[in-house]
């Protein structure tokens, strides 16, 4: 795919504003602020970085483990240092990893063998230990859920007897409806259990399967799992197809979606390499309205340039819901994008290689900066490692700055605001 | 009692309109309710103007009397008020303290930092409901404590961290946040959630919702809008719940969760990987050797507050 001439314009706009933000990492505050300015267009001149930055009231017997004081005017402040290192990329995207498990296998489930507590210290051949779970943890539409138990004496499969299960809906306020009964059949050493969700396709939100089993004469254990569905009738879109695009220096994902429903929808993809392995996730958050749409999900260029493989990329797991906020449940799930895309080979050339800086990003700083000037302490934490390097943090917070106010600290925090 | 009861049906409190005018002044005058109902309080989020809602919202009111009865659910000042404790853009910098499981706010020491103002995040985490109510109350305080010429540190304990999280995900708003320090974060779920969690910390029916499942599918982790978040974690964990917990645990949650890894594999260091992006240990790989209560205000201490 071939850049075009705008968007080459623009990666360059960005390396040389990414550039400009290195070369003030490297030289300080100074020169961040007066870019800062200059981002922000002609306006009063900034009051200049204090000159030596209040350090932070030692704590008591913590002398070498404080968190770690604004430095001087020499080198950029730790918690701005810290906080511009940590925004490479926008929020919206990012370095996928073999280690991003959650990214990876979304909607797999977490639970593990647990010893039952009536065997704990028992001789490890002698303790029994019970997983109950699923296949996942959403499903959308008239799926099949598939449950399982497994219960063990030490590491060997122990035989159990279910002695009740139910499934039942969960709502606000606790259980909904009758429990239905949930049948169980032996499958090798697990007992398994299929709920059609058909069943409840009147309900949206979580259901809990619940069992009840005897491990031993006399001996009974319980368990319970959640699942959450959105029924057919809740589903607020469909996928139906991605493509891609060089945008401004980056990889646009663009994914055609059916919407039912306005409102705030979260989506999220995974970007993988030619040989399938990891490399990037990105996401997309905010308002839509109802019909046929095209939502970006723009992988950063700088993302791809650090993990240095070029396209062609794979995308998959493609997903996403709209986000009911303050509502119970939170969401509706559109059923998952079922396939994978593969983009052209695009060569990394293409993408932009600056860091991410945005409007939001230059208040932060300034806000910093303010409060450094209004002698208010940037404290940060530091890092293991850094807690016993870090350099003894002497004196008291030095006082406001003149017309820089007074706060009162946590005089009554629930008290009204004046 | 019984009248309260009576007109919760129609879920509004009749009373002479003397009463209103009372308590006009009282309402501008009391102080955010610390919010009664107990461990499984009501809440007032999709419920201001009536009862609370919520499981088991006993006694929890959300009407403009709440305040003269002295029956407020806990979150009514700043779900029905949009009443924070913080003044929107007035240059100010606030230190948000988000409580943990079964609570309805901090209820333990604040930070006291210099130039920082302390909030008491009023968030109801008793409910089944308890993370989405939590996290729009919690977006409440976010939207007019940490925007425009506002910034903030948060400092979340336990179920906070969930909330937080559950907040940055799905909302596109860039609060101020310097950044968020947890502690004993919960935000890798447990393996004691249930009856195991209740019998520890209290009965509450969102102890139910903290399995490892249920939280890790909650919300996207890795989505910060960009903030670091700082994890600190315990180890003092008891005999019980060290077997049901994998590696080092706090009693409550395990280093994973606490540790903000990608899977719930047993660690015995808080600075092991693989951890959520943008989510980092402090101070210490080891941990500290406190139970889940007592690392509820040790990022505090730490820094010195």
């Amino acid at each position: 795919m071939v850049r075009g001439t705008k968007g080459a314009g623009r990666a360059r706009a960005r390396r040389w504003i990414g550039a400009l933000a290195l070369l003030a990492l490297a030289t300080g505050a100074g020169l961040w602020l007066s870019r800062a300015d200059a981002a922000r267009g002609p306006q009063a001149p900034a009051p200049a970085v204090a000159a030596a930055p209040p350090a932070a009231a030692a704590p008591p017997g913590a002398a070498a483990r404080k968190p770690r004081p604004s430095s001087g005017p020499d080198e950029l402040p730790e918690p701005i240092r810290r906080f511009l290192e940590a925004t490479p990329y926008p929020p919206s995207s990012g370095r996928l990893t073999p280690a991003h498990e959650d990214l990876l296998f979304p909607n797999r489930r977490y639970e593990r063998l647990r010893p039952i507590p009536d065997t704990i210290g028992n001789e490890p051949g002698e303790q029994v230990s019970w997983l109950f779970t699923a296949d996942h943890w959403a499903y959308v539409g008239p799926a099949m859920v598939h449950a399982w138990l497994e219960v063990r004496r030490g590491d060997e499969p122990l035989p159990v007897e279910v002695v009740a299960a139910s499934a039942v809906r969960e709502g606000r306020e606790g259980p909904l409806g009758e429990p239905v009964p949930l049948d169980f059949a032996r499958d090798g050493d697990r007992l398994v259990a299929d709920l059609p969700l058909h069943r409840f396709a009147d309900h949206h939100g979580a259901i809990v399967l619940t069992v009840r089993f005897a491990w031993a004469p006399g001996r009974e254990h319980e368990d319970a799992l959640r699942i959450f569905s959105t029924p057919s009738d809740r589903v607020p879109g469909r996928f139906a197809r991605i493509h891609d695009a060089l945008h401004d220096g980056s990889l646009r994902i663009g994914v055609d979606v059916d919407l039912e429903q306005a409102g705030f929808y979260r989506f999220d993809a995974n970007v993988y390499g030619p040989d399938g392995e990891p490399v990037a996730f990105a996401s997309f958050k905010g308002e839509l309205v109802p019909g046929g749409q095209t939502v970006p999900l723009d992988v950063y260029g700088k993302v791809l340039r650090d993990a240095g493989v070029p396209g062609p990329y794979t995308i998959g797991e493609v997903r996403g819901y709209r986000f009911l906020d303050g509502l119970f449940p939170d969401r509706e799930q559109l059923a998952d994008l079922p396939t994978r895309a593969t983009t052209a080979a695009y060569p990394l050339e293409a993408f932009t290689d600056a860091p991410h800086v945005s409007a939001h990003e230059l208040h932060m700083v300034e806000l910093m900066r303010e409060d450094l000037a209004r002698g208010i302490p940037l404290l940060v934490p530091p890092l293991p490692g850094e807690a016993e390097a870090a350099p003894p943090a002497d004196g008291a917070a030095a006082a406001p700055a003149p017309g820089a106010g007074t706060e009162a600290p946590a005089a009554d925090p629930a008290a009204p605001p004046p | 009692m019984e009248a309260i009861g009576v007109s919760c049906v129609l879920g509004v409190r009749s009373r002479g309109p003397w009463i209103g005018l009372a308590l006009v002044a009282l309402l501008a005058a009391a102080p955010a309710s610390a919010g009664v109902g107990g461990d499984d309080a009501g809440t007032c989020v999709n419920a201001c103007g009536g009862y609370g809602g919520g499981n088991n919202a006993t006694a929890c009111w959300c009407d403009s009397s709440c305040a003269s009865y002295g029956d407020c659910c806990g979150d009514y000042q700043p779900v029905c008020n949009n009443n924070t404790g913080c003044v929107a853009n007035s240059n100010r910098r606030y230190i948000l303290h988000l409580g943990g499981m079964c609570s309805q706010g901090w209820n333990d020491r604040y930070a006291a930092a210099s130039g920082y103002t302390a909030i008491d995040v009023r968030a109801v985490q008793t409910n089944h409901s308890a993370l989405s109510d939590a996290s729009y109350t919690m977006g409440r305080y976010l939207d007019q404590c940490c925007t425009g010429s506002n910034a903030c540190y948060v400092l979340n304990f336990s179920g906070g961290d969930n909330v937080m999280g559950h907040r940055f995900a799905n909302s596109s708003t860039n609060w101020n946040v310097y950044w968020v320090g947890t502690s004993g974060g919960g935000g890798g779920g447990s393996e004691l959630s249930g009856n195991f969690l209740a019998d520890v910390f209290g009965p509450c029916d969102y102890a139910g919702h903290l399995g490892t499942s249920e939280v890790r599918n909650s919300y996207n982790h890795n989505d910060t809008n960009g903030k670091t978040v700082y994890h600190i974690g315990g180890y003092d964990g008891w005999w019980y719940s060290s077997w049901l917990l994998p590696g080092e645990d706090d009693g409550a949650v395990a280093f994973h969760s606490a540790g903000a890894r990608t899977t719930t594999t047993s660690t015995s260091n808080m600075c092991s990987t693989p951890k959520y992006t943008n989510h980092v240990a402090a101070w210490t790989c080891s941990g500290y050797d406190l139970d889940h209560g007592g690392m509820k205000t040790k990022f505090i201490t730490e820094m010195g507050w």
